[in-house]
């Protein structure tokens, strides 16, 4: 009963954070901010998302897996923003 | 409660795919408008999970979204400024209203077959003659053991695409080696996208998978394994077998059911599970061998080219 | 208002606003994206009809149908890119 309310929560705070990651790449000025926010605001509220989902299932094996799954999707927007980050830099210092 | 919340999800996914669809048609700025249609793959594709098609869920995130995408972004490149669209006022009107009255004659034909409880009889079929065709899946059945040759044409046409772009195609890019950084980073997602593709290959007998998913997740690791500037390991030659390999495979066992006196393609229930999934792997080392070619583009013999000069030059 | 209902409307919605752009769009890229989108809806359009329910098996004649559909919309997609990439290189020269 804790674990399930714990879940709804993390989804909750998963969702705050996917919503406070939107609103930075639309209201945010630079290019390089908006990266920020993509990469570090949206993968931490995932986590939350995995979280909350891993919680509410309640099963070690799900739990798992979605750990995997945030871990690759944490090197998988690491090395696209970092792959941006430089064809931006380069456009800009020409 | 279950049933209003998911109609309430089924309501925002619908509005989103039609705001995506709307946005990536109408605006002038190409990049904007591919970025919508990446989306509306995407949207699409959890729109497939809801209507319960985990295969075509896989195909359209990997194919529709991340292929298409990343074909139309490579093509977008040379495009300094699109033509404007501005058609008179009177093309607009008549071509907004064909669309709409095309949309509800389909739309009114559509009325009467929708409905969850009118089973067909090829479907009814289907799930009578699944036992006997080797896999429990039943859309694997349906691709290659009872339209088998809707496949093999699907092969064909891929192939058919290859070759023209081969011919016809400037190349698309093959930059330099990019910094080590993110060649590590690829380099450790490398060997988790080609398990994870075998996976997809051997499960589609049992779960939603199968060849072509498999194949288009293999395509994107080596037009990653490509594009941070790793060379091809393997010659021209085994590039062509690998493209021919699929329809091979198809024409193999077509042909060998032929001699034995029986119609085209004819599988006995025992073996057909075997043969199945040697036909799939064959498929999967054609898929990714075409759509990677088809990604980077132009004849492989220009990518070593470049190859060789960069080696040259360095 | 029903799931087969709100996704029959958003599928023929797609095939409109898709055939509209093909007919209305003059770069040839944009023509490309537009009959994607056509593609898409009707794709999406069969996929609804294929319903049979939330937990019953849909009907997998059609998902096949569509599986080849996305495959070879892509192959033909990629042809048309690089002939029309051509055609813009040599229209340059």
């Amino acid at each position: 009963m804790i674990l399930s309310i714990l879940g709804f929560v993390m989804l909750a705070l998963g969702l705050t954070f996917f919503l406070m990651g939107s609103y930075g790449l639309l209201r945010l000025k630079d290019n390089f901010s908006r990266l920020h926010a993509l990469s570090k605001i949206d993968n931490l509220a995932l986590g939350f998302t995995l979280l909350g989902t891993g919680l509410l299932h309640q099963s070690w094996l799900l739990g798992l897996q979605l750990l995997v799954i945030w871990l690759l999707c944490l090197l998988a927007s690491a090395t696209s923003a970092y792959l941006l980050a430089s064809r931006l830099a380069e456009e800009q210092s020409p | 409660m279950i049933a209003e919340a998911t109609l309430i999800v089924d309501l925002m996914l619908g509005a989103l795919a039609c705001a995506l669809g709307l946005l990536s048609v109408g605006l002038s700025n190409l990049k904007q408008a591919i970025a919508m249609f990446i989306a509306l793959g995407l949207i699409l594709a959890l729109i497939w999970l809801r209507l319960a098609a985990p295969d075509l869920a896989l195909a359209e995130a990997a194919l529709g979204s991340g292929v298409l995408g990343g074909l139309l972004i490579m093509a977008s490149r040379g495009i300094k400024k699109p033509a404007p669209d501005h058609g008179s006022h009177l093309k607009n009107i008549a071509a907004t209203s064909l669309s709409l009255l095309l949309a509800m004659v389909m739309g009114y034909a559509s009325l009467e077959l929708l409905s969850t409880d009118n089973r067909q009889l090829a479907e009814v079929l289907t799930f009578e003659y699944l036992a006997d065709s080797g896999v429990t899946n039943p859309v694997t059945a349906v691709l290659l053991n009872y339209r088998a040759y809707d496949t093999l044409l699907e092969l064909t046409v891929v192939l058919a695409a290859c070759i023209s772009v081969f011919i016809a195609g400037p190349q698309f890019l093959l930059t330099d080696k990019t910094a080590p950084f993110p060649q590590r980073l690829i380099k450790a997602l490398l060997p988790v996208i080609a398990l994870f593709a075998c996976y997809l290959l051997w499960i589609g007998a049992k779960e939603p998978g199968g060849a072509f998913q498999a194949g288009s997740l293999l395509a994107g690791g080596v037009a990653l394994f490509m594009l941070i500037g790793l060379r091809y390991p393997l010659s021209v030659r085994s590039l062509r077998w690998s493209l021919g390999l699929g329809v091979l495979a198809f024409l193999v066992v077509g042909l060998s059911s032929l001699l034995s006196g029986q119609p085209f393609f004819t599988l006995e229930s025992e073996t057909a599970g075997l043969v199945i999934l040697l036909i799939e792997i064959a498929a999967t080392i054609s898929v990714t061998a075409a759509l990677a070619a088809l990604f980077l583009g132009g004849h492989p013999q220009r990518w070593y080219a470049h190859a060789s000069k960069k080696e040259e030059s360095s | 208002m029903s799931t087969l209902l709100i996704f029959n409307f958003a599928a023929l919605f797609l095939f409109a606003a898709g055939l509209r752009g093909v007919l209305l769009r003059r770069s040839v890229v944009g023509q490309i994206i537009s009959i994607n989108v056509c593609g898409c809806g009707l794709f999406l359009w069969m996929v609804t009809l294929a319903f049979r329910g939330e937990g019953e098996a849909a009907n997998a004649l059609m998902h096949a149908l569509v599986l080849t559909g996305i495959v070879v919309a892509v192959s033909a997609s990629a042809l048309a890119l690089v002939i029309d990439s051509r055609l813009r290189a040599n229209h340059d020269e």
